[in-house]
């Protein structure tokens, strides 16, 4: 009984992945070697977020424990952000670490993000706790909302080379 | 004329003259002369290795990894097919199709291995491979470490990944590790069954495949929201092979490789790329025909001199308990009051007691609190549930005070560092006398991984036992399976009322005990229990619910049966290398009708270094009373 159980089991596994390498290869030489979209990692995450974190952990796609709602990341192409791109994944990425590192006036994530934006950060940092409410609060903490009005204060305040 | 065009036309020129065809037959010519098909590096970078059966071939499975048909067993082949292949012309392709742009570490190497010759290269331009090279901007490269994480099963013995460092920033000459590129070597599960994961994790059944993620979200991903400490290594390699490294990864990028839990894992392919970009690393026959995450930290540290400098990012945790540990006593109250309210409340209000503290104070109060939060309810924190909610107000309370936060510097203790750990694996020898046997036995005992709370505590969680595939025999007139810990984890994070976590303690396996007869038997057993541990300073103490299905073929009686029952450990360290615990346990049984089971155990291990100990134990139980005393070499 239990070595039948265990044949069917092993029986059902296989067929899972036979399925699934036919399925990739297929994908694979439709594709073409790296050509459209397909290259390292051009974190291609599907509808769902659940890709995304079997892409990262090491690991299991239940339990799930990080996701990204929606898919800024697949601004990349072959695993490099596209120019203009990567300040929105960033502030998607970093919303929370960002508002925290406002609130407080600076932080290693601030400083990235002007960095990223090619200002100065300790301006940057001061404008952003001044601004706090306006970027996150209003914004309800929607990452384009967030980065328009980042835009908008740092414009004004004028703290940005170039 | 477009672009395209003139690259075609400038590939072409050199093409059709008489000196590509020279070229060509020179290169294969030396090419065979030198037998570079036999050298370190091309094996390396076709990922040739010696299998189980100790025959050579490539680690690569997919086919278009190989321009040969014989590829994946044959360097040779390979190095000549990849020779005529760089010489193709561009024309009627995608010039990102074209070999050269699909294996640029390739064709840098037999440059590389050619240079003393003069001979004309059709140097073909690729803009996207260009793309990521320039994107990456790599100058140095980290290997780094995502420490264990019992939550998840497939990260309890962590994680390896890379970081290429980018050179310091262009405009302040600073360095932002944030926006570094990650490389991943992962599994792509497609299933949420556990038994099915196992499986195909095991097996080799899921694809693996490298990744190109921006460091910020591995450190959003562990640090914040799985609350895991990353360490990380920086390696000593030239620039040459830091480029190389980039665009060997271009070459394993697109592909999928079958990703094997236990031996060509995550760990395993950071280690086979870097000794693909540069032949003076040599790690991979280091490592044991498993690798476990943190051994191959480990081997790095102790076997190689590629570990140039270590740094540790510390988790949302272990921040928020450094703030807390420098709030004063007034400060932490308020601390509490606030969390209190987070928990009951939908608004948060501030104390009178609060408010006239100097703004100093209450940037340290909300500091801590701001980290309490993302820590305690990283899921909430996410997903913008009601706790985020009221953190983003008090977030605006806190920008309204100009303070600058107080600088968290965590420097960990020598014996907290991972690569200083104990090996994971675990031989033992020793005797074994039970009541009512004439003889002593000896006992034998494999461990596979990784560490449970007796061993040397150095470099890993205190709190935590996973035990993988942990066998003791005993050997008195027959050989017999003493245990069998198929799966073993332990976690005693300690409650506190700011963090009221609970502990908990899983097994699979098989016990041998005795049945009603005094008869030896075996049984299968699923444990699982929980509670709460309670921890003062080097000592901790358990209260558990444990509940336990058996299973006896043997048993006289009903063959599948349960208990459920209170279960009370403590736990002292006496310092990292001699630890002691006991415990007791009473249990309800269903086995034929009621009975009640009740054991005693104390056992407790010293360790003369971290590779070599001595463990002694007694346990007195229904029907046995056992005495053991067990020699522990790790390996």
């Amino acid at each position: 009984m239990k070595i039948a159980q265990l044949v069917i089991a092993a029986l059902l596994v296989s067929g899972v992945a036979h399925a699934q390498k036919k399925g990739l290869l297929a994908e694979m030489s439709g594709q073409g070697y790296g050509s459209a979209g397909c290259g390292l990692g051009s974190i291609v995450m599907g509808s769902d977020g659940n890709q995304i974190l079997a892409a990262t952990t090491n690991g299991t796609s239940g339990n799930q424990t990080f996701g990204i709602s929606t898919g800024t990341l697949n601004c990349q192409q072959d695993g490099i952000f596209k120019s203009g791109k990567e300040v929105p994944a960033f502030i998607e990425v970093n919303k929370v670490a960002l508002a925290n590192d406002a609130a407080r006036g600076e932080g290693e994530t601030l400083a990235g993000l002007a960095n990223l934006m090619g200002c100065d950060s300790q301006a940057m940092g001061s404008t952003m706790q001044k601004n706090y409410n306006k970027i996150f609060v209003d914004t309800n903490m929607q990452p384009a909302a967030i980065e328009a009005n980042i835009h908008e204060v740092v414009s004004k305040n004028n703290i940005c080379g170039a | 004329m477009n672009f395209r065009a003139v690259l075609i036309l400038l590939t072409l020129i050199p093409l059709f003259s008489p000196a590509s065809t020279d070229s060509i037959n020179g290169i294969m010519r030396e090419v065979e002369t030198r037998q570079l098909s036999q050298e370190r590096q091309w094996l390396k970078l076709l990922h040739f290795e010696k299998d189980f059966f100790q025959s050579r071939q490539s680690q690569m499975d997919s086919p278009l990894f190989f321009l040969s048909q014989d590829g994946k067993k044959n360097p040779q082949a390979e190095l000549l097919a990849t020779i005529q292949a760089f010489f193709a012309p561009v024309a009627g392709m995608d010039v990102n199709d074209h070999p050269q742009c699909r294996f640029p570490a390739r064709y840098r190497w037999l440059k590389n291995q050619l240079k003393d010759m003069a001979l004309s290269w059709p140097d073909v331009d690729c803009p996207r491979f260009k793309a990521f090279f320039e994107g990456i901007r790599g100058e140095s490269v980290s290997l780094v470490f995502s420490s264990y994480y019992l939550n998840n099963p497939s990260s309890a013995f962590g994680h390896t990944f890379l970081r290429i460092n980018k050179a310091a920033s262009l405009r302040d000459g600073k360095r932002y590790e944030l926006l570094d590129y990650g490389i991943n070597y992962a599994a792509e599960t497609d299933t949420n069954n556990a038994f099915l994961y196992g499986f195909k994790g095991l097996f080799g059944l899921f694809p693996g495949k490298f990744r190109s993620i921006p460091y910020y979200y591995k450190v959003r991903e562990y640090n914040n929201a799985e609350s895991r400490d990353l360490w990380e290594y920086e390696l000593s390699l030239p620039q040459s092979s830091v480029d190389m490294l980039i665009a060997h990864i271009w070459e394993v990028g697109p592909l999928a490789t079958d990703y094997w839990y236990l031996t060509e894992n995550c760990s395993y392919h950071m280690l086979s790329v870097l000794e693909a970009a540069d032949p003076s690393v040599q790690i991979l026959d280091k490592l044991d025909q498993f690798v476990i995450p943190a051994d191959t930290v480990r081997v790095l540290w102790n076997k190689t001199e590629l570990i140039k400098s270590y740094s540790f990012r510390p988790s949302v945790r272990q921040v928020y308990l450094e703030r807390w540990r420098l709030l004063s006593a007034e400060e932490r109250e308020e601390l509490e009051a606030l969390a209190e309210q987070l928990r009951t409340r939908d608004e948060i209000t501030y104390s009178q007691n609060f408010l006239t503290k100097d703004p100093v104070s209450q940037a340290r109060i909300l500091d801590t609190f701001i980290d309490y939060v993302d820590f305690r309810y990283s899921q909430q924190v996410q997903e913008a549930g009601r706790e985020e909610q009221l953190k983003l107000r008090v977030l605006a309370k806190r920008s309204e005070n100009p303070v600058a936060p107080e600088a968290v510097v965590i420097i960990p203790k020598l014996e907290e560092q991972p690569h200083l750990a104990h090996p994971s694996g675990r031989w033992g020898v020793g005797a074994l006398k039970q009541l009512g046997d004439d003889e002593t036995s000896i006992l034998f005992s494999h461990r596979f991984a990784l560490h449970d709370r007796l061993d040397p505590s150095w470099g890993y969680p205190k709190a935590s036992q996973i035990s993988f595939l942990d066998m003791d025999f005993s050997s008195g007139k027959k050989l017999e399976i003493e245990n069998i810990s198929a799966f073993e984890l332990v976690s005693a994070g300690a409650w506190s009322r700011l963090i009221p976590e609970n502990s908990w303690r899983f097994k699979l396996g098989v016990e041998r005990t005795r049945n009603e007869n005094f008869q030896p038997t075996h049984e299968g057993i699923v444990r699982l229990g929980s509670g709460w541990t309670l921890q003062k300073g080097h000592f901790d103490f358990s209260a558990q619910l444990l509940g336990e299905v058996h299973y006896g073929p043997h048993l006289p009686h009903d063959k599948l049966w349960g208990g459920v029952g209170p279960y009370l450990e403590a736990h002292f360290e006496v310092n990292p290398f001699w630890l002691m615990q006991a415990h007791i346990f009473y249990r309800r049984d269903s086995y034929v009708g009621v009975q009640d089971y009740l054991r005693t155990g104390i056992e407790s291990q010293w360790s003369f270094t971290k590779n070599l100990g001595i463990r002694l134990q007694y346990r007195n139980e229904r029907f046995l009373e056992r005495t053991s005393l067990q020699l522990f070499k790790y390996y």
